[in-house]
């Protein structure tokens, strides 16, 4: 497994090669094309959405489709399509801060391990063991248990569980690298071990480690859709499209159109990022394209 | 073999005290006073009769005696009490869990039925639309949250088309729609691993020397090809049983199957402490002992596992 992870290093230079290379693939341009429009969507929310995410029209809830409200409106009358797009900036927002939290620790403690080896790297590895014990999920779902339904606890508890996966693979890239010429050179040219560390390694071992990222924020957001849809995740009033599909469950039969649309959201949304992470990989690493 | 078995079973041990102590630091965190749980809420209650609760529910103790008497009741299989029921938390998990495991295996039954033939054939007719199809089909698949797929199929099968039971357990029925629900992401990760392990073998040496030798197509894919591209998937099928299990917790809530994540999240929302410990302890040493079978397994059909 650990093999396929592994990816060539791509220097900054290549960052044009590298786009080149992602828009050959149809399918990776659409995830790109789509995450890019899905950011734009989440932090002009307020703007561009038609209605207010919190006003009720309890007369016409449970509306279906119909112009104005294209989605129709939810359980307590309120609008779907802009409890969706309010429901992006909250997904994203999760998304990216325990990719990015979770890539720091990861960085900091592969590169460690990996680099200086030893009891360190035996204490690391050991602490990653252990909490890839746990099946993530169950984990995330006794940490919020005990902490209680909140955006912060929701991105605490997935970060607590998702942070082993980027140190294993930062320490790999470490150990891989380690052993690079460059790096041989680095030592005769008498560079410190800190100056190796940080200018030399840390910067190669990450570029492998986007592919992960990226595939990471559409585990995230499916994750984050789960537990507020068991009620554990983000607390109502706030849009969540994993809320909205729990809400419209009860609803099912009279408004399919919540459960529908929330759901598809999370999918293509899931989907996205699965098929840019793929994309990337293959940019990165020609050789796995075969 | 029996050196690695051993080796195996000593990398083990650590990572299961690992998991019982992060347990155990969780649940010391819950919100609420177990002694006020254990007394009631009686406003006229005595400090000494506070202090009597506290000192019988071992509280007085410091932290680390509180941690090794849960870590001996652990292995004595105690798993404390159902705070509302007053039964063993492991009498509840003894009943709900086999449910979990039905579940999981037909799952991976299924996963398996669809995830292999499609991965060879992607495999076998590269670039081709099937190919193309699958490949966006199996991401497809592993990209949905299977507690909608689980509303969408009662939906669809049992409330437009009434073909299946609305939810429950008890026949065989029952396990149909759940069984779709938590199976298709773990088929859409079997055909892709599939697919790109039956490409890598293909393009290696033994099996151009097969071809070479004048070995029959179906023969050299079935015979040479597909065994050694399985042995991989192997590995994939034990690490994506945590998957599987976590899936449980919202499949059995969607269709009201008695498992253990239905188990653990009616738990969770009622404050049933001790049973989310439960569940969750059992559910994940099980994750682990299964990936050590696994990897036991592994070990004996190739054999080169055993020296690396």
């Amino acid at each position: 497994m650990e093999r396929k992870e592994e990816v060539e290093e791509v220097p900054r230079g290549e960052l044009r090669t590298l786009l080149r290379n992602l828009r050959r693939s149809r399918t990776a341009t659409f995830g790109l094309i789509y995450v890019i429009a899905l950011v734009i969507v989440a932090i002009l929310a307020p703007i561009i959405s038609p209605f207010d995410p919190y006003a009720q029209d309890l007369q016409n809830r449970l509306q279906p489709p119909s112009f104005p409200h294209i989605l129709g409106l939810d359980e307590f009358g309120r609008d779907v399509l802009t409890r969706l797009i309010h429901g992006a900036t909250v997904s994203m927002q999760v998304g990216l801060e325990v990719v990015l939290l979770s890539l720091l620790i990861g960085v900091v403690v592969g590169a460690i391990s990996g680099y200086y080896g030893g009891w360190a790297d035996m204490v690391c590895m050991r602490i990653a063991d252990i909490f890839l014990a746990f099946p993530s999920l169950v984990l995330a779902i006794g940490i919020m248990a005990v902490l209680g339904p909140s955006i912060f606890n929701v991105v605490l508890s997935l970060v607590i569980v998702s942070w082993p996966y980027y140190a294993r693979v930062i320490r790999s890239q470490t150990i891989t690298l380690k052993k690079m010429d460059f790096i041989t050179a680095a030592i005769a040219m008498g560079a410190s071990k800190k100056r190796i560390l940080f200018t030399h390694i840390i910067p190669n071992a990450i570029p492998p480690v986007i592919i992960l990222a990226t595939l990471g924020m559409g585990s995230a957001i499916l994750a984050e859709a789960g537990l507020s849809f068991l009620g554990l995740g983000v607390n109502p009033p706030i849009p969540s499209w994993g809320s909205m599909v729990a809400s419209g469950r009860d609803y099912i039969l009279q408004a399919p159109h919540i459960v529908i649309s929330s759901g598809l959201v999370i999918t293509i949304t899931v989907l996205a990022f699965n098929l840019l992470g793929d994309g990337l990989r293959d940019a990165l690493d020609p050789r796995l394209r075969i | 073999m029996l050196a690695y078995i051993f080796k195996r079973l000593a990398m083990v041990i650590p990572v299961f005290l690992g998991v019982s102590v992060i347990v155990f630091v969780i649940m010391l965190n819950t919100p609420g006073d177990p002694v006020l749980v254990r007394i009631g809420l009686d406003p006229n209650v005595s400090p000494e009769k506070i202090e009597a609760a506290r000192r019988e529910l071992g509280l007085d103790q410091p932290i680390y005696i509180q941690y090794f008497k849960f870590l001996v009741r652990l292995v004595q299989g105690d798993l404390g009490n159902n705070i509302r029921t007053g039964r063993p938390v492991a009498q509840d998990i003894m009943e709900a869990f086999p449910r979990t495991l039905i579940l999981a295996v037909t799952s991976i039954l299924l996963a398996i039925a669809i995830g292999i033939p499609a991965g060879i054939l992607s495999a076998k007719k590269q670039y081709s639309a099937f190919d193309s199809i699958t490949s966006v089909g199996s991401l497809l698949a592993a990209s949905m949250p299977n507690f909608w797929l689980a509303l969408v199929l009662i939906m669809v099968f049992s409330y437009w088309l009434k073909l299946t039971p609305l939810s429950g357990y008890g026949e065989p029925a029952h396990l149909i729609l759940p069984t779709i629900a938590l199976g298709t992401a773990l088929a859409g990760t079997i055909t892709r691993f599939t697919r790109s392990n039956m490409l890598e073998v293909i393009r290696q040496d033994f099996i151009r020397t097969a071809k070479a030798k004048g070995l029959k197509e179906s023969v050299v894919t079935f015979k040479h090809a597909l065994k050694n591209a399985l042995i991989p998937i192997v590995t994939v099928i034990g690490l994506q049983f945590g998957t599987l299990l976590s899936g449980a917790f919202f499949v059995e809530v969607v269709f009201a199957y008695p498992g253990i994540g239905r188990l653990a999240v009616q738990a969770i929302l009622q404050k049933n402490y001790t049973v989310v410990q439960g569940a969750i302890l059992v559910v994940s040493i099980s994750f682990v002992l299964i990936n050590l079978l696994i990897d036991i397994i592994y070990a004996y059909i190739d054999p080169r596992v055993q020296y690396e």
